[in-house]
């Protein structure tokens, strides 16, 4: 089922959670809503589950306007952040209940719980009470209970934050699955970008309770179109900077360390422009040239050792360190830390960000 | 218009209108009744009761009286009890779950009784006295805070239990680690940290000595108190009911005042959780000289309840109490001879007991929901209401009873439900507070995912709520039938020749020196209780206090 919120606003107090959001979920896709705590996405979500009610604008689910109907009349299912699971009910009735309170026959109840839990892996565990689970079992009991009433669109707030990082990175393996298998609408919310990244068809990043940016996840990561996505997605540096020349491929920018050469992206760059630069710690050399095209002078402030690459934190002068990652390092390359260095940027790694 | 607003917000909060109404007639109207008496004189208003009692050196003296015992009894009981909550939760103390047991005791037995073991003990014509010879006089102050000093002990203890479980042990042991000596640790890291709850279990001390009467009444001699004046204006030859209202009042001020303090000061509304869940101790190592003195004291006060509770059993057990010490099993038979016909009474305090257990959980627990999840102006304004009886004392609250409920729209005195009701509103505190303890553990989102399958609001108060909370609606309907088994201070006005209560009964009894009766249904009546709360606990498969 197609979901779309059209100027969603909710407020608390003098707080607006949710500001004027505009956004459309396709129907059988994951979306994902992604940003810091604070930033409106659960709210978002509650206004489509029916537990808040929208100060402003209206919530689609297909082609109808929800905003009066009850959480319990939304063909709508809530993965919780606690998950919720009903610990006086075994797994079996956990899985079962929306079908029970659906009033569906016994038998339809017994083969779909059942296949459900088949599905999430838990076939065997149905008498069980839920305090013998482990936390990636109890997870999985949540997903199957809200997805065994087949719902048109199932929402999940958080749901691994809960569980260590080796488990959540196999439960969004499961979920994600899951999804593809069911083709069922999901709507994600999380904070954690990486775990936005592996999960989704469609990211929407939110600040402030309002909407970034939205693609999907190799356009987010590689062509952020603001200052709040490029710092918040992957690791990144960002520093202001103006349009010194325009050329036909290049354009040159004048940045505090001094001034680059960078990939002509766009047609709407006049000289005099102000621009944020984003660039990936990754796209860097160190270089033994001391001068040279997109050559910048630092010195080493800590270096980090990550296994299959080392981090340098170097000092261009500069407010904000610069992040560079070396892959693969030798033990003998290791610079140390106090020590002068070169690093080169190349052209065609920069990307502008209008600001 | 206006008409139909207020006829479609009525129907929205059905809920909260009932409640309100509830706390209104059966708390505030009472409370205001005992003020606006207070206030008449011949039909007039006015402040000459008032006058009358402060100019009146002998009135003074009885407040100051009230105060001189309840200042002492505080800080004593308030340190047993944390040294037996502490030891019992903390440290390895030999025979701590004995200690506990014992000083938990004086909750399930008649307020009076404790009073009554020590005369039998070592007043004026005492067991030990009369052995040793001796010519000492416990009756009086000395008594008193003696008395209350012990029975209040479970009521810290209730208070702390849950504090100092929570309070981190490893906090003590950064602190022990950081260089702190043990002494400074437990000063500036415990106590620190146990500070909000200390000063809210003194306050509930405080309150319950100048609520007391039962003690007072029996122990007291000379020494008057307040509680112990309403009852004697109340009962005595000529009944002064309207001085009645003015000592009532003047009692009630200081303690509404310090209810009022204890909100703001504190803030957190822990009052005795009775939700009888025990998490996992953890114990710490403690040297010999720290164990040691806190092992006897445990020790004495434990050896002091089992003297006194001792005391009264084998009193029942000898032929003339006090007087001749043969051995005879007689006085039971012959209590249920006697003219105290016990199983009526029986029979009234069960049947008085358990409605007032039905409606103060009913009542106690709505207002626990509409207070936590409404989360709403009204909802706290009940929750609020609903604490107040928490700083009645009893004696007051029988008084606005009899003056509130005997004529007029709602004229129920004579009856025996206007006790069930009557209890039932002056324990709804403890109600509130187990309700509202255990649906703070019930997370919201279980009622949200019920929903959110498509469950009704109905639906998922009988799916989900009624299940969970299970464990508050027993705790809570326990705690107020012991009490209404046990209670005398506010029912003994509302008691009439046809429907008496056990407990009353036995304190008339014992008032009257019937030893050879008393001392039986004393034991008979505890007796009773113990296997009632037992038996309850046993058929609600809760933990309860551990008795």
């Amino acid at each position: 089922m197609k979901v779309e919120i059209r100027n969603l606003t909710k407020h608390f107090g003098d707080l607006i959670a949710v500001d004027s959001v505009s956004l459309t979920f396709e129907d059988g896709k994951l979306t994902t809503l992604l940003g810091p705590s604070g930033c409106g996405k659960t709210s978002t979500l509650r206004c489509i589950s029916g537990f808040y009610e929208p100060d402003e604008g209206e919530v689609y689910l297909g082609d109808s306007v929800v905003n009066q109907v009850p959480p319990h009349r939304r063909n709508v299912a809530t993965v919780f952040q606690n998950l919720g699971i009903f610990p006086h009910m075994t797994v079996f009735e956990n899985v079962a209940y929306g079908l029970r309170v659906k009033k569906r026959p016994k038998s339809e109840i017994q083969d779909r719980a059942n296949e459900l839990l088949r599905m999430v892996g838990l076939g065997d565990l149905g008498e069980r009470y839920p305090k013998q689970l482990s936390g990636g079992q109890q997870q999985r009991v949540a997903l199957a209970r809200s997805l065994v009433v087949e719902p048109g669109v199932l929402l999940l707030d958080e749901p691994l934050s809960d569980l260590d990082a080796k488990l959540r990175v196999e439960m969004r393996k499961e979920i994600r699955k899951l999804q593809l298998e069911l083709k069922t609408t999901m709507i994600y919310v999380t904070h954690d970008q990486e775990e936005a990244m592996a999960i989704s068809d469609y990211l929407a990043v939110m600040n402030e309770g309002k909407i970034k940016q939205v693609g999907n996840p190799a356009e987010i990561y590689r062509r952020p179109d603001n200052e709040f996505t490029a710092r918040f997605i992957g690791k990144a540096n960002y520093v202001n900077g103006q349009i010194l020349a325009v050329e036909e491929e290049q354009v040159s920018i004048d940045l505090p360390f001094g001034s680059i050469l960078a990939k002509r992206t766009s047609d709407d760059i006049q000289t005099g422009d102000e621009v944020g630069i984003m660039f990936r710690p990754t796209e860097f050399s160190i270089t033994d040239e001391k001068e040279g095209v997109n050559v910048i002078a630092g010195t080493l402030i800590t270096s980090m050792f990550l296994g299959s690459l080392i981090r340098y934190e170097v000092d261009v002068g500069m407010e904000d360190n610069i992040m560079v990652d070396v892959p693969e390092p030798e033990a003998d390359t290791l610079l140390t830390e106090g020590q002068e260095l070169f690093l080169r940027i190349l052209p065609d790694s920069i990307y502008l960000i209008p600001v | 218009m206006v008409f139909n607003q207020f006829y479609r917000y009525i129907r929205r909060n059905t809920l909260n209108v009932i409640l309100l109404f509830l706390l209104v007639t059966f708390i505030l109207y009472p409370m205001l009744t005992v003020f606006r008496k207070s206030f008449m004189v011949d039909g007039v208003f006015s402040v000459a009761n008032y006058v009358k009692f402060f100019l009146n050196f002998r009135y003074v003296r009885i407040l100051l009286n009230t105060f001189a015992v309840a200042v002492p009894v505080t800080v004593i009981s308030t340190l047993f009890g944390f040294v037996l909550a502490y030891s019992a939760v903390r440290l390895k103390i030999p025979g701590s779950g004995l200690f506990r047991r014992l000083a938990l005791f004086p909750l399930i037995i008649p307020p009076f009784l404790a009073a009554f073991g020590l005369s039998l003990f070592i007043g004026r014509n005492g067991f030990l006295t009369r052995l040793l010879n001796l010519s000492w006089n416990v009756h009086g102050w000395l008594g008193i805070v003696i008395v209350q000093s012990i029975v209040f002990i479970p009521y810290v203890y209730l208070t702390l239990e849950g504090s100092v479980q929570s309070l981190d042990p490893t906090m003590e042991e950064v602190s022990r680690d950081l260089g702190a000596q043990e002494f400074y640790t437990f000063r500036r890291v415990t106590m620190a940290l146990l500070t909000p709850s200390l000063l809210n279990s003194a306050l509930l001390v405080f309150i319950l000595s100048m609520a007391d009467f039962g003690t007072p009444m029996l122990i007291g001699g000379r020494f008057r108190v307040l509680s112990v004046s309403i009852y004697v204006a109340m009962v005595g030859a000529l009944s002064r009911v309207g001085w009645a209202a003015v000592m009532g009042s003047v009692l009630l001020l200081p303690l509404l005042g310090v209810l009022i303090i204890r909100d703001r000061l504190i803030g957190e509304k822990s009052y005795i959780t009775v939700s009888g869940s025990r998490a996992a101790t953890s114990y710490r190592e403690t040297s010999w000289y720290i164990k040691l003195p806190i092992t006897l004291l445990l020790g004495v006060v434990s050896l002091l309840i089992l003297l006194i509770m001792g005391t009264v059993v084998v009193m029942s057990l000898v032929k003339v109490p006090l007087v001749n010490y043969t051995f005879t099993f007689q006085n039971y038979p012959e209590l249920f001879q006697s003219f105290v016909s016990v199983p009526t009474l029986l029979k009234n305090s069960i049947q008085m007991s358990a409605v007032a257990a039905l409606i103060g959980t009913v009542v106690g627990l709505a207002i626990a929901y509409v207070s936590v999840r409404h989360e709403s102006k009204i909802g706290n304004f009940l929750e609020y209401i609903a604490l107040v009886p928490f700083a009645i004392p009893g004696t007051v609250f029988g008084v606005g009873y009899i003056l509130a409920f005997s004529t007029g729209w709602i004229a129920l005195t004579g009856t025996w439900y206007i006790l069930a009701i009557n209890v039932a509103f002056h324990n709804l505190p403890v109600a509130v507070m187990a309700g509202k303890n255990q649906l703070q553990q019930i997370d919201k989102e279980m009622e949200e995912a019920a929903r959110d399958l498509g469950a009704s609001g109905l639906r998922v108060f009988k799916d989900i709520l009624a299940p969970l909370w299970r464990p508050a609606f027993y705790a809570s309907g326990i705690y107020v039938l012991v009490t209404g088994m046990r209670t005398i201070s506010a029912v003994i006005f509302l008691v009439t020749p046809q429907f008496n209560i056990l407990a009353v009964k036995l304190l008339d009894l014992l008032e009257r020196l019937h030893l050879d009766l008393g001392t039986p249904l004393a034991v008979v009546l505890v007796a009773i209780v113990l296997l009632i709360q037992t038996l309850l606990y046993q058929l609600s498969g809760e933990k309860g206090l551990g008795l």
